[in-house]
């Protein structure tokens, strides 16, 4: 069997718009599913070292930290 | 619906993908059974990496030569060994990927594929052919690898879809 993992990525887009449909339209969930699928981005991430098994990690939890603080920024510059 | 409630925020839905990590959820729309064994093990990273706004909707952890019977990691015949490289497949918005991006770069062990809805795909992998990231080796066989990641199956899927249909 051969599982194309790319496959799944047109799937993916499809199911949200499936989940968004669940809710009432114009909905204030089913607006922000909606605009979450059309925004976002689909990555598919994979670490070739297969005998560091934290290495993919790694880059997650620093681009998170750094978003985190930037986020905090602006929330402090809109006074919120 | 029952399950999810109804998220008015971009953290209400994390915090969802994030419950499904540590198995407090069964189910999510990209996934109608809880995580496999196997993803128990980085279940802790998995549910941090939400938190921070990677929803992730398919992964697979490392291994270096497990049994093939092996109760979590085996497959396939016995007497073999598997192994696996770690990948994530997750969601992210723009400004977090490309914080991810500049990290991810600077370590020459990593490929990626990054794709929005109207298929507009971007990558590091420069060859052409596919990404093998499971794999066993059995006694008296050859190399069986029933996982790869590849690009150009993206446009072949729908070719196959129509000849099936």
């Amino acid at each position: 069997m051969i599982l194309l993992l790319t496959f799944i990525q047109d799937e993916a887009f499809e199911l949200g718009t499936q989940w968004a449909k669940l809710y009432e339209h114009d909905s204030p969930s089913q607006k922000l599913i909606l605009e979450l699928m059309d925004t976002c981005f689909l990555v598919n991430v994979v670490h070739n070292d297969f005998l560091d098994s934290e290495a993919i990690f790694k880059p997650f939890f620093k681009a998170g930290a750094e978003y985190k603080a930037l986020k905090s920024k602006t929330t402090a510059v809109n006074g919120h | 619906m029952k399950l999810w409630g109804h998220p008015t925020s971009f953290s209400d839905i994390a915090t969802l993908f994030a419950r499904f990590c540590a198995a407090e959820l069964n189910a999510l729309p990209w996934s109608d059974q809880p995580p496999s064994s196997e993803t128990s093990i980085i279940s802790k990273q998995l549910a941090q990496m939400n938190e921070l706004g990677f929803l992730t909707i398919n992964s697979q952890p490392s291994v270096n030569g497990a049994r093939s019977d092996d109760k979590v990691f085996g497959w396939g015949p016995g007497n073999g060994y598997v192994y696996q490289k770690a990948y994530l497949e997750f969601f992210v918005n723009p400004t977090l990927l490309s914080l991810l991006l500049t990290h991810i770069e600077r370590d020459s062990n990593i490929t990626y594929y990054v794709i929005n809805k109207r298929g507009d795909l971007r990558t590091n992998t420069h060859s052409d052919g596919p990404n093998a990231v499971t794999w066993g080796v059995f006694p008296g066989k050859e190399i069986i690898q029933p996982t790869i990641v590849e690009a150009v199956s993206f446009m072949a899927w729908k070719v196959c879809t129509l000849f099936f249909l």
